[in-house]
């Protein structure tokens, strides 16, 4: 699928507020983002998720004015703002890097877009007031940066790209440099600040979870191309490439064939398995299957059972239990079925009954597992290897 | 962990040792620049020298020559600094390079290529060569090495292009940048810079003399060479102010920006 099939160039819809059309950036020969085309719609909270290199950052700042497309532009409500300085954009940015100015305390890294912009004393001290209450930090307005921890100054530096009131938010990965706890509070946040201004936001991240979390709609980028858009849930479930189904989440990927009628055979496993999504395929064709690890469920098998990398009719595998790995909330088991390891997971309690050597039987519903024409191997491993 | 008692007792003795290496000679100096003949000592040197005219004179002009080359310095090398840190990175060695060739090339060389440069058809004009504002040329690029690495180590401290590209993207044009964010943010760098800066100018000697402009180095080699003990005490006058102004820095360097990190 290309790109301009995903996203029309030149037939964007009226509601498309901010439009990045068929942009692409050069270096010599180098092609950090090829030509593509996206549109974010007034309010909307759009994320670019992608490994490290993938274009998602050169994007971001092709929006923001700091890098000049080689080729395409960049529309705000219709108007080309690809000639403008970054200064001359009104475009709200938070950086990954700590980023305020050490030498002014926090009121006034927060008022500075203010003062440059020729605001008032009396507005800017109200529009103040109202951002360190949306912030929830009225405490720490006079303190300087070297004062305040990396969560709280990422948050001024959110109020302050908010001050000038800006046409699209640009977040560049502002929560990587965090710690775990205060990064996932942040997200939050971040998303209610931006739900009660009604901001556009264009986010980037690496982080799948963050990215699902987060978004209205996400961008898969990869190797300087769209690999896919769409809703969290449709980039989880509904993954469009190989690539997307292995950077998103976690999942069992195997090799298999259609068999047609919706059964396809996994190399190794003694019976085929019943798939909905393998219907529209070819007996013969080369496919990808996905398993998600929480779709599957485990239940022991008895001796009288046994019958080891059977399908059963239903859909069930047996296999044996190889390993556990205790991940707080969930339990992942791996789970030998033939010459296939799947992991599994399964809730505190549910995972107690399954030690370690156990024979189990592994079912999944028709309708969980996921199909794609099989890519390249060496591709997809290549692509994957920048993650 | 404490040190041992052995390495405690060296330390302390070779910080001693340190010490009486720099201060028995400005000790010595300072009770020769007290003797009034026999065994009398007084302050007699250094009223004289206070008393002069001439001291007067030629210090002025030194302060407002080292304000000059001051201000020219930071005119010209903080936006070079801050451009080269920012967009060209790959020209750093070579500008520091740059910066250090009046270290290789003597003051006498200097200011004759100088003056010859300035009485050519090129630069000019002439009569500025007559004035001891001339002289600003020549401290600028003796003073080139300090006041470079000074500016380049402070700006090499911030993230430049995250605070640049954080005050353009809330509207600031090049100009607002480098007043409201960058030199804020270097202040000791720049106070460094100017201290170094001040402190050459003042005791430049061979641009002064071959250019036959009095100054305040000329001065104190002229009492020098003719008079014995307000020398001495015109060195100590010279080396406090040096050191008010280094005490000066240090006092308002204090309490400067914090940069980077989180509490």
């Amino acid at each position: 699928m290309t790109d301009s099939v995903l996203f029309p160039v030149a037939d964007h819809s009226v509601a498309d507020y901010l439009v990045a059309e068929s942009v692409s950036k050069s270096y010599g020969a180098t092609h950090a983002l090829n030509p593509l085309s996206l549109s974010l719609q007034k309010g909307e909270l759009v994320t670019l998720l992608g490994p490290s290199g993938c274009g998602k950052t050169t994007l971001l700042r092709i929006v923001a004015g700091f890098t000049a497309p080689s080729t395409g532009r960049v529309l705000l409500g219709g108007r080309d703002l690809t000639p403008l300085p970054p200064a001359k954009r009104r475009m709200g940015m938070v950086f990954q890097a700590y980023s305020l100015f050490p030498n002014l305390s926090a009121e006034d890294n927060v008022r500075f877009g203010l003062t440059v912009r020729g605001v008032s004393r009396a507005e800017s001290e109200k529009k103040l007031k109202e951002l360190f209450a949306l912030i929830g930090l009225e405490e720490a307005r006079k303190r300087y940066p070297h004062q305040l921890s990396g969560g709280q100054q990422q948050r001024i530096a959110l109020a302050r790209a908010l001050a000038i009131e800006p046409q699209v938010l640009l977040l560049d990965e502002p929560l990587s440099a965090l710690d775990a706890q205060v990064r996932l509070n942040l997200r939050d946040e971040i998303r209610r600040v931006q739900r009660e201004t009604g901001t556009t936001t264009l986010f980037v991240t690496h982080d799948q979870e963050e990215a699902l979390a987060i978004s209205d709609r996400v961008v898969v980028m990869q190797q300087g191309r769209v690999a896919q858009l769409g809703t969290p849930e449709d980039i989880y479930r509904r993954p469009a490439s190989p690539f997307v189904a292995e950077f998103v989440g976690t999942a069992n990927g195997l090799d298999a064939v259609a068999l047609g009628g919706g059964m396809v055979e996994v190399a190794g496993w003694n019976a085929p398995l019943a798939v909905e999504g393998a219907r529209p395929f070819a007996r013969g064709e080369k496919l990808r299957l996905y398993l998600r690890p929480e779709e599957l469920r485990l239940s022991e098998l008895r001796p009288n059972e046994l019958r080891l990398s059977e399908s059963g009719p239903e859909g069930d595998l047996s296999g044996q239990v190889t390993d556990r790995r205790f991940l707080g909330s969930i339990t992942r088991l791996s789970v030998q079925v033939g010459n296939s390891t799947l992991v599994a997971d399964l809730q505190g309690n549910e995972a107690a009954a399954h030690p370690v050597g156990q024979q189990v039987r592994v079912s999944l519903s028709p309708l969980a597992a996921h199909v794609l024409r099989a890519a390249p191997v060496a591709e997809t491993q290549a692509e994957l290897a920048h993650v | 962990m404490r040190a041992s008692p052995v390495v405690r007792t060296g330390r302390n003795l070779w910080i001693t040792v340190l010490g009486l290496y720099f201060f028995v000679p400005l000790v010595a100096l300072a009770v020769f620049s007290l003797w009034a003949g026999g065994s009398r000592y007084d302050f007699s040197a250094y009223v004289q020298i206070l008393r002069d005219p001439q001291f007067h004179q030629t210090f002025r002009l030194s302060l407002l020559l080292a304000l000059e080359t001051i201000l020219i310095s930071l005119a010209l090398v903080i936006p070079a600094a801050f451009w080269v840190n920012l967009r060209a990175p790959g020209l750093r060695n070579l500008l520091g390079l740059l910066s250090v060739l009046s270290f290789v090339v003597p003051p006498i060389v200097l200011v004759g290529g100088l003056s010859s440069l300035f009485r050519g058809p090129v630069l000019g004009p002439e009569w500025f060569v007559g004035t001891p504002q001339f002289l600003v040329v020549g401290y600028v690029v003796l003073a080139l090495p300090y006041t470079y690495r000074t500016l380049d180590t402070g700006l090499r401290a911030l993230d430049l292009q995250t605070l640049s590209e954080a005050a353009q993207s809330l509207g600031a044009g090049w100009g607002t940048l480098l007043w409201r964010v960058i030199l804020p943010n270097i202040t000791s760098a720049l106070l460094g810079a100017a201290l170094l800066t001040f402190a050459i100018v003042l005791g430049e000697f061979t641009f002064a003399n071959v250019l036959l402009f009095n100054t305040f180095a000329v001065y104190i080699n002229y009492i020098g060479q003719t008079q014995g003990t307000p020398a001495a005490a015109l060195s100590l006058i010279s080396l406090a102010i040096t050191w008010m102004a280094m005490l000066g820095l240090l006092r308002f360097g204090k309490g400067r920006v914090a940069l980077g990190g989180a509490k």
